[in-house]
């Protein structure tokens, strides 16, 4: 994704009226693609969308089915579902990354979107704080204390460590959210199997 | 959150009770939110050390374990056997993959995941077990990995890192206690500080010259670190 351009989102409905309200309520602060069916959907999906918004009753292919292709054909963007059912934890069970509860308002959408990018960004930073981590490591292992004391490359490194720590022990509270904990989870699955 | 309604609960409690099961002075009681390691080669007890982690806190709070090389009926009969250890409060997440009997089902008990490598079926088991807690997680939660070496033979540790990090940050969100166990000589030194680096405090096992077994606590400001007999 292009850090200079809005977030694509991709969304899934088959309802017009629906669809094309979403879309005024999104538009200001991402791209939106609009969708009316799981095939158009995967039609339209590509390495560039960030979020997908998944209506669960669609005529054709529906909701869980399209997930499952997505998933298939490689792509880890997260996807949530939108239904009129009050969803459960088995939602998350079955894949998606999140739920929103229809007719969602304006400020609903934005927030699981912003939240699901967040969570993108958050793999990134953890898999960066981790690099750093090892390279203190290695460090630690070739150097003498006083050697470690006097190099600046050491210290620089010690403070990125601290600066990324604090930054990611602030957004700890997200995960006391059931849904965000297991995402937080799911985020580094695809790419490793 | 548009998942409001299944927010993970979060645990009251200030501190965790440790009492003699880390005979170090300064360790009898960790506050909430701290992540434990318990570090050592193979046939120190480093699992019993856990799992008598858990049960000095079962009269009155819940705890979880998550294993991925011992069958979840077979650990259930060794908690047991603690001292203070009330089977009613252990939860166990089985990921060995082989339940021994056919089914995966979830119990109340026993929560079953395919793989060991099946992290992101661990972390739901862990949140099946929390809303089986329900409210009484706040009386205290202790949250336990025993053995991240075995998970490590099937995640590669960019995965494990990932993990524990998540792990540990629920740990400390929610005001539990979190506990893991890892044998160091399975990996390389980097590899091993990496992932120690995720922890508050490290109680490290060794053998002593005389075959006696040592231990001693880093990271703790009040824990002298000196090698202990236990």
């Amino acid at each position: 994704m292009d850090a200079t351009d809005d977030p694509v989102v991709l969304v899934v409905e088959d309802e017009p009226d629906v669809a094309e309200t979403y879309k005024l309520w999104l538009d200001l602060d991402y791209e939106v693609r609009l969708a009316d069916s799981g095939a158009d959907a995967l039609e339209q999906l590509d390495e560039d969308v960030g979020v997908v918004l998944l209506d669960r009753m669609m005529p054709g292919m529906s909701g869980d089915e399209v997930l499952a292709e997505i998933r298939d054909r490689g792509y880890d963007c997260p996807v949530a579902i939108v239904s009129a059912v009050d969803p459960d934890f088995d939602i998350i069970e079955m894949g998606f990354d999140d739920y929103i509860t229809k007719p969602p308002t304006a400020d609903e959408l934005r927030k699981t979107i912003d939240d699901l990018l967040e969570r993108s960004e958050r793999a990134e930073k953890v898999r960066e704080y981790r690099s750093l981590l090892a390279k203190r490591a290695m460090l630690e292992e070739q150097k003498t204390e006083k050697e470690l004391a006097q190099s600046e490359a050491y210290t620089d490194l010690q403070e990125r460590i601290d600066d990324l720590k604090a930054d990611l022990d602030g957004e700890q509270d997200r995960l006391l959210d059931d849904a965000t904990f297991v995402g937080a989870l799911r985020e580094f699955e695809e790419d490793g199997e | 959150m548009s998942s409001d309604g299944f927010q993970g609960a979060v645990a009251r409690a200030d501190s965790y009770h440790v009492g003699d099961v880390v005979p170090v002075s300064g360790f009898d009681t960790v506050s909430a939110g701290t992540n434990v390691l318990i570090s050592g080669p193979p046939m120190l007890g480093k699992r019993r050390l856990a799992l008598e982690l858990l049960a000095v806190g079962t009269p009155d709070e819940h705890a979880i374990a998550i294993t991925p090389d011992t069958d979840g009926d077979r650990l259930r009969s060794t908690y047991e056997g603690l001292p203070d250890g009330d089977p009613d409060r252990l939860h166990v997440v089985d990921c060995t993959g082989a339940t021994g009997k056919g089914s995966m089902d979830d119990t109340e008990a026993i929560k079953y995941v395919g793989s060991p490598g099946d992290l992101t079926g661990i972390g739901m088991g862990i949140v099946k077990c929390t809303r089986d807690i329900g409210r009484e997680v706040e009386a205290g939660l202790r949250l336990s990995v025993l053995s991240l070496s075995t998970i490590l033979q099937y995640a590669d540790s960019q995965r494990m890192f990932n993990f524990l990090h998540t792990i540990t940050g629920r740990v400390s969100a929610a005001n539990y206690l979190g506990i893991a166990t890892l044998d160091p000589t399975t990996q390389n030194t980097q590899e091993v500080n990496t992932l120690t680096s995720l922890f508050d405090a490290v109680v490290e096992l060794r053998e002593a010259d005389d075959g006696t077994r040592e231990m001693r606590v880093v990271g703790l400001p009040d824990a002298p670190r000196t090698w202990v007999s236990f």
